[in-house]
């Protein structure tokens, strides 16, 4: 049985042929083939080939029937291993899957940041992704004491 | 470059919802563009033990507790703003604290779950609490005040799931009233001072699955719970009521339980109302409080589970009755065989010698049984070849050892002459019995 495929355009102008089954997993796409607006692809403006690359990749392995028959844990070590990435491509994912609406997927990337996050102090946090501190020392120091409960 | 920062609000928001609350506030001193976002995340989870361990003694200090008091108030009086989904709020508080005003005024709260080891004081304030969107609410303390029940209740207009463990009840009349409720469970201790109550009513039409345990109540007026499907009861008997409990009549028994215990009869209404029932399951106690309306205990036509559970200090004086008003009966699970032994529990089990016995038993259609803390003592091989004789559809009698007790198998040899037995009563029955024993139980009671 031949499966239906559908064209996807990143922002910098590639094409990537997929099948409709697997792309829906983005709801932004699933509305456009609902609304029969792909016949010439879908052209994805914020996204560029390179996280296009992942993204796709990542809908495949989700994908899971009879050809692809994968247990939860599996999908967890696999998840592990595809969060391997530099920190602008993982902001870059998070933004492709917000925009694509895959839920899986913006939870999977906002997890890897939320955990960079745990564990760390501001001054970590901070230095991890280079966030500027724009407090006066003044502003800082009343921020921490109206939640002085969680900095201790 | 600070790509994080730059992120829209509300993919920052859900990248913070992953955190637990320390974690979110912590971020508040991140910059001016993290001040403020932790107010944006619609689901909050707060576990004051993050920052009160390892160090100990850290919650005694005064400042640190109001700023932590302070921040859940602030969370809670953002909800107009940014409305929150699911709150969770888990911390050690003194008997002082009281739970924030905003926790009972709040127009989308819909699932709360609050858990004091000491006592959780429900704020009942000028304004009274108002939470239309409430539909599940659990409560775990040991000790939880409330007021009375129907002005509390009617707070959540929808709510769905009730637990309250362990409550008191503030009058000695009181009624359980909802339309919505599905699921309750009540864990109570009576009146103030272990008193029984007077009158508990239930009017809960829409009520599914119900756990009651409770000080027995002197009467059940109301008990409107028609389509109850599965419930499990536990009926309390204070010791100094035992006695009286079986020997209702006996006008020589000088106790002061005398008059609460007479009206332990209108236990039957509870069992009326709940007479349509798939599952139920009744510890000793209930055992031995429906004894007191046997004749009048209704017909379950629909039940096909039940589950009892014994005592050495409680009697089976309700089994066959029991048994004999469950005509579609197909499993019993029977959780300890040793009980008080009368000559009340009749034809149910073999302990006393009688010429009809087993008739309860025998109309019985159960066809799986479950015998669970097995000890192993010749009485209850006796009973289980009683009910192998008496039960006429039985198709299969599992039997599992007690894990934690003290049992037989202790004594040298025993273990293996019970296994033999139960295997001789596998091969003469019609009926399919196993011993169902883990291996280091096996290996504790056969190396002698």
């Amino acid at each position: 049985m031949s499966s239906k495929m559908i064209v996807l355009m990143s922002s910098d102008g590639q094409s990537f042929e997929v099948e409709e089954a697997v792309a829906i997993q983005s709801q932004t796409i699933a509305h456009m083939v609902e609304d029969d607006c792909v016949a010439d692809g879908i052209p994805l403006a914020n996204v560029e080939s390179k996280i296009l690359v992942k993204v796709i990749e990542y809908c495949k392995k989700y994908h899971v029937d009879e050809a692809n028959p994968i247990s939860e844990e599996d999908l967890n070590k696999w998840d592990e291993k595809f969060m391997d990435l530099e920190q602008s491509t993982i902001f870059e994912l998070i933004l492709a899957a917000n925009y694509l609406n895959i839920k899986s997927l913006f939870d999977l990337t906002c997890q890897t940041v939320a955990d960079m996050i745990k564990g760390k102090t501001p001054e970590e946090i901070r230095s991890t992704f280079n966030i500027e501190n724009d407090f006066t020392p003044e502003e800082e120091e009343a921020v921490r004491k109206e939640n002085q409960w969680a900095f201790e | 470059m600070d790509r994080v920062s730059n992120l829209p609000d509300g993919v920052r928001g859900h990248i913070l919802s992953f955190l637990p609350a320390k974690h979110i506030a912590l971020t508040s001193v991140l910059s001016k563009s993290w001040l403020n976002l932790w107010k944006l995340i619609p689901i909050l989870d707060i576990d004051d033990s993050e920052f009160l361990h390892p160090e100990e003694g850290k919650a005694e200090r005064l400042e640190i507790r109001q700023s932590f008091v302070d921040f859940v108030d602030r969370v809670l009086a953002l909800q107009d703003d940014s409305p929150i989904d699911r709150f969770s709020l888990k911390c050690i508080t003194e008997d002082e604290d009281m739970l924030p005003q905003e926790m009972f005024v709040s127009k989308t709260l819909v699932k709360l779950k609050i858990r004091n080891d000491r006592c959780v004081d429900w704020w009942c304030g000028k304004g009274g609490t108002s939470l239309p969107m409430l539909k599940s609410l659990y409560i775990d303390s040991d000790l939880i005040l409330w007021g009375k029940m129907k002005r509390f209740l009617s707070s959540f207009p929808v709510l769905e799931e009730l637990r309250m463990a362990s409550m008191e009840w503030k009058e000695s009349h009181e009624t359980v009233s909802s339309a919505s409720l599905r699921k309750l469970s009540i864990l109570g201790t009576g009146c103030e001072d272990y008193v029984n109550p007077k009158s508990i009513s239930f009017d809960t039409p829409s009520l599914l699955y119900l756990n009651y345990s409770d000080l027995v109540a002197e009467d059940y007026p109301l008990v409107n719970m028609g389509k109850l499907l599965e419930a499990r009861i536990n009926l309390i008997v204070k010791d100094d009521q035992i006695k009286r409990v079986r020997e209702p009549n006996n006008d020589l028994l000088q106790d002061d339980a005398g008059n609460v215990v007479l009206q332990f009869g209108n236990v039957v209404k509870l069992m009326n109302g709940i007479q349509n029932i798939q599952i139920l399951y009744l510890t000793a106690d209930t055992l031995e409080v429906l004894s007191l309306c046997c004749e009048s205990m209704p017909v379950f036509n629909n039940l096909k589970t039940l589950g009892i559970k014994s005592e050495e200090g409680r009697g089976w004086q309700a089994v066959p009755a029991l048994l004999r008003n469950c005509p579609h009966l197909e499993y019993l699970i029977i959780e300890g065989l040793l009980h008080n032994v009368t000559d009340k529990c009749g034809d149910a089990c073999d302990c006393i010698s009688r010429e009809d016995k087993g008739r309860s038993l025998a109309s019985c259609p159960v066809k799986k049984v479950e015998i669970q803390g097995f000890r192993g003592t010749m009485r209850e091989i006796n009973m289980i070849g009683h009910f192998l004789r008496s039960f006429k559809c039985l198709k299969e009698m599992g039997i599992f050892p007690e894990e934690e007790g003290p049992t037989n198998f202790e004594n040298p040899g025993a273990f293996e002459y019970v296994e033999k037995i139960l295997k001789l009563y596998n091969e003469i029955s019609n009926c399919d019995v196993y011993f169902l024993v883990w291996g280091y139980m096996r290996r504790k009671w056969t190396t002698q």
